[in-house]
C-alpha cells in the first residue's frame, strides 16, 4: 500500500496518496512553467487549484483517497500543461482525456539526449548525457572533471569546456513531461518522473545511498571550479571586448593603422575592417562574459533571441571580413620586378658602399628608424617613406667597370597594376669619383599611390681587384656564380677583398668590431678617432695623436707633432724593470 | 558555408514563415471569438462564476480543455476588461465571481459590433460563392 498524504487544495483537504501526489504536483509545476511568467500566474494556478479541488469533490463521492486515475482525469479535463496558452496544441488527441497523457508507451523506448533541467550543475549536459546512456550522474561528472584535467596539458586548449558549451547551446531542454520521459527513454514510467521531482517534493524522501553522497561532494567540487572559470572567463571575456573596443577607436596615426590606410583603395574599406574586427572580436567576448558569468550564477538567464542574432552578426561579420580581405589579397596577388642598371668608371682601389643614416627633410636631417623620431613607414613631406633593408648583394663584375643594380618590385592586383606601382617608387643614390656609393635607406611613394609592398633591392657588380668598404650595412649578401650560392656577411664598417676565390673580411677575424672593450680581452676599434687593437695587455692605438705601442709594461709612444707640447723626443721608449 | 547559409535562413527565414503559419491565424480567431463569449456570458448573468462559465462554454463546445480559459480570464482581468469579487459559499471556500468593468463593457460592445459586421459579410460571401460553386 501507498503512503498517503494530506494536502490542502483550494480551500479544500484532501488525502492523496503517494503516486497520485507526485503526479498532481508535478502537473501544477508544468502548469506554472507552461506559463511562462505571464503576469498573474499565481492567480491562475490558485484558480486551477480550486477547480481541480472541485472536480475532486465530484468525483471522489464516497472514496477518501485520491488516486493517480483521479489525477489522470483532472488532467484530461484541464488539459495538458503546454494547452493553457495554446489549446490548439492537440497533437496527442485529447479527446481520450486522461489517457493521453500519460498513455503508456512501448516498452524499452528509445532515449533521447536532453539536458536534463532538474539535475543540473550548469547546464544540466551531463545529467542529460548520463540520462542518455543510462549510467549515474555522477559517473559522467567525474569523466568530465577528469578530462578536463588531462585535456589542456594534452591539447593546449580546453576542448572540454568548449565540448561542453557546445552541447549546452544545441541540446534542448527537456522541459515537457513527455521529454522527460524520452529522456529516460521510459516513456510513462511514473518512477522515473518522480525521480525527477523528488528534489522538490518535501513529502517523502529516502535516505542519501553512498552514490549520492559521492555526487553531492562532486558536485560541491565542481560548483568551487565553475566559480573559479567563472571568473577567468569573465577576465579574458573583458579584455577581450576591451581590445575589441580599441580596435574600432584605433588612430589613423599609429601602427598598424598607419599603414592600413595606405593599403586600401577607399575610405570605407578601412572602415569596414574596423567593425568587422570589433565584431570579430567583441561578439565571443560577450559570450565568454555570459558563459563566465552564467557557471558563476547559475539563475542567470541567457537570451535566446540575442544570443542567436549575435551568432549570426558573428558569421555576417566573418564573411563580410574574408570577402574584404579576399580582395585585398588580390591587390597584392601579382608581383613585378624590373631594374636599373648603371655603370660607373671607378680609379680608387677601395669602392665605398653607406647607407645614409639620415633622411634630409628641408633643412633639417631626420634620423631613419632609429629608437626614435619615425617609425618603418612614415608620412612626411608630402610622400609615403618606407624604410628599405639596408643588404646589398655584391656579384663578379665582367670587367673593370662597377654596376649598380637597382632593383624596384611591387605587388598589384595584374602584372600592369603591379608595374605601375613599381615604377612610382622614388628612390635617390649617388656615386662620387672616388669610388663612394651613398645610397638612401628608404624610398618613397607619392601620396595618392597605394603601398603594394614596394621594395627595392641592391645589387653591386665589383671587379675582383677592388677592395670593398661597407658602412651603415645590414649585410653584405656575396653572391657566388658558380655554386649559386649566398654568403651573408656584416657589413658595419667593414673592408672585404676578393682572395682566392672568396671575398674575405680583412678587419674582423676573430674580433670583435665596434666594442666598448672594457673587459674583453681581445679587441679591434676602427672608428673616426682611429684605430685601437688590444690583446690582453698587448695594445697597438693609431689615432689623430699618433702611434702607441704597449706589451705589458714596454711602452713605445710616436707622437703627432700638433699634440707634441714639449721636448721630449718623438720617439719615447720608456721601459721600466726587466 | 553552409553553416553561414543555415544562420540566415534561421534569423531571417524562419519568423517569416512562423507568421505565416496557418495553426497560428486559427488559434488566434478562436481566442478572438472564445473572449467574446466570454465576456458576453458574464454579461448576460451580471457576473459569472469561473465553474459556470466553464459549463457553458463546454456545452456549446467553445473549449475543450478547461484549462485554457484560466489564462484567459487573468488575461482580461490584467487589461482591466474584468474585475472580480470574493462571494461566501455553502459549499466551500468563498468564491470569486467575474463582473465586466465599464471598460470590459464598451469592448464588449465593439466586439458585438465587429461580429455583427463580420458575420453579415462572411454570410453574404460565403453564401455567393457557394450559388456559384
Amino acid at each position: 500500500m501507498d503512503k498517503t498524504i494530506s494536502i490542502s487544495l483550494g480551500g479544500f483537504s484532501f488525502i492523496v496518496d503517494d503516486r497520485a501526489y507526485q503526479k498532481l504536483k508535478n502537473y501544477l509545476d508544468e502548469v506554472r512553467q507552461s506559463l511562462n511568467g505571464m503576469e498573474g500566474t499565481d492567480d491562475i494556478i490558485a484558480d486551477v487549484e480550486v477547480r481541480i479541488a472541485e472536480l475532486f469533490k465530484q468525483r471522489l463521492d464516497s472514496r477518501e483517497v485520491v488516486n493517480e486515475h483521479d489525477v489522470e482525469y483532472i488532467i484530461g479535463v484541464m488539459g495538458r500543461p503546454e494547452q493553457y496558452l495554446n489549446e490548439d496544441d492537440e497533437t496527442a488527441g485529447v479527446s481520450d482525456s486522461g489517457k493521453t497523457y500519460t498513455g503508456k508507451p512501448e516498452e524499452g523506448g528509445k532515449r533521447k539526449l536532453y539536458r536534463d533541467p532538474d539535475d543540473k550543475i550548469l547546464g544540466g549536459v551531463l545529467s542529460g548525457l548520463a540520462h542518455y546512456l543510462g549510467i549515474e550522474t555522477w559517473i559522467t561528472r567525474l569523466i568530465w572533471i577528469l578530462l578536463f584535467f588531462a585535456d589542456i596539458p594534452m591539447t593546449g586548449t580546453s576542448f572540454t569546456i568548449l565540448s561542453y558549451i557546445i552541447l549546452w547551446i544545441i541540446l534542448p531542454k527537456a522541459e515537457t513531461a513527455t521529454q522527460k520521459y524520452e529522456m529516460f527513454g521510459q516513456t510513462g514510467d511514473f518512477e522515473t518522473i518522480k525521480r525527477n521531482v523528488s528534489s522538490s517534493v518535501t513529502g517523502v524522501k529516502s535516505g542519501n545511498s553512498a552514490s549520492n553522497v559521492f555526487g553531492e561532494i562532486l558536485r560541491a567540487i565542481a560548483k568551487l571550479f565553475l566559480i573559479f572559470f567563472g571568473i577567468i572567463l569573465l577576465l579574458i571575456g573583458i579584455s577581450l571586448l576591451l581590445s575589441a573596443i580599441s580596435l574600432l577607436f584605433l588612430p589613423d596615426g599609429l601602427m598598424p593603422m598607419k599603414i592600413f590606410n595606405h593599403i586600401v583603395d577607399y575610405e570605407w574599406q578601412s572602415w569596414a575592417t574596423k567593425i568587422f574586427g570589433f565584431l570579430l572580436l567583441g561578439i565571443p567576448a560577450y559570450f565568454l562574459m555570459l558563459f563566465g558569468i552564467k557557471m558563476m550564477y547559475d539563475k542567470m538567464k541567457i537570451h535566446k533571441t540575442i544570443s542567436l542574432t549575435a551568432v549570426g552578426v558573428w558569421l555576417i561579420a566573418i564573411l563580410g571580413a574574408s570577402v574584404l580581405t579576399s580582395t585585398l589579397v588580390k591587390s597584392f596577388s601579382r608581383n613585378i620586378e624590373y631594374s636599373n642598371k648603371s655603370a660607373y668608371t671607378v680609379d680608387s682601389d677601395t669602392i665605398s658602399l653607406a647607407f645614409n643614416e639620415y633622411k634630409t627633410v628641408g633643412t633639417k636631417k631626420m634620423k631613419w628608424g632609429m629608437e626614435y623620431d619615425i617609425d618603418d613607414f612614415e608620412e612626411f613631406d608630402g610622400k609615403l617613406n618606407k624604410k628599405i633593408e639596408r643588404n646589398v648583394e655584391v656579384r663578379q663584375s665582367p670587367n673593370n667597370e662597377v654596376y649598380l643594380d637597382v632593383v624596384y618590385s611591387s605587388k598589384g592586383s595584374s602584372l600592369d597594376n603591379a608595374r605601375k606601382n613599381a615604377e612610382q617608387i622614388e628612390y635617390n643614390y649617388s656615386m662620387n669619383s672616388k669610388g663612394e656609393l651613398t645610397l638612401d635607406n628608404y624610398l618613397s611613394l607619392p601620396k595618392d599611390v597605394k603601398f603594394r609592398n614596394q621594395d627595392v633591392n641592391i645589387v653591386v657588380y665589383l671587379p675582383k681587384g677592388k677592395v670593398l668598404h661597407t658602412q651603415n650595412i645590414r649585410n653584405v649578401i656575396f653572391y657566388d656564380e658558380q655554386t649559386n650560392g649566398k654568403d651573408y656577411q656584416r657589413g658595419n664598417n667593414k673592408f672585404y677583398k676578393f682572395v682566392g676565390d672568396h671575398y674575405e673580411c680583412l678587419n674582423c677575424q676573430k674580433v670583435r668590431i665596434d666594442s666598448d672593450s672594457f673587459d674583453d680581452d681581445d679587441s679591434v676599434n676602427i672608428s673616426e678617432e682611429g684605430i685601437k687593437i688590444q690583446s690582453g695587455d698587448k695594445k697597438i692605438s693609431i689615432s689623430k695623436d699618433g702611434v702607441r705601442v704597449q706589451n705589458g709594461d714596454k711602452k713605445v709612444n710616436i707622437n703627432n707633432e700638433k699634440t707634441r707640447n714639449d721636448d721630449t723626443d718623438s720617439i719615447d721608449n720608456s721601459e721600466s724593470g726587466n | 558555408m553552409c553553416c553561414i547559409v543555415l544562420s540566415f535562413v534561421y534569423i531571417f527565414a524562419l519568423p517569416i514563415m512562423k507568421d505565416m503559419d496557418i495553426e497560428k491565424t486559427k488559434t488566434q480567431m478562436r481566442k478572438g471569438i472564445l473572449e467574446f463569449c466570454i465576456l458576453s456570458i458574464i454579461k448576460r448573468g451580471g457576473d459569472a462564476y469561473a465553474t459556470d462559465i466553464i459549463d457553458e462554454l463546454k456545452d456549446s463546445q467553445m473549449i475543450v480543455v478547461e484549462g485554457t480559459l484560466y489564462p484567459l480570464l487573468t488575461r482580461l482581468k490584467n487589461e482591466s476588461l474584468l474585475e472580480y469579487r470574493w462571494e461566501e459559499s455553502s459549499s466551500g471556500p468563498p468564491r470569486k465571481y467575474y463582473s465586466l468593468t465599464e471598460l470590459g463593457d464598451a469592448f464588449l460592445q465593439e466586439l458585438k459590433q465587429t461580429w455583427n459586421e463580420l458575420q453579415g459579410a462572411v454570410n453574404k460571401l460565403t453564401l455567393e460563392t457557394n450559388q456559384n460553386g
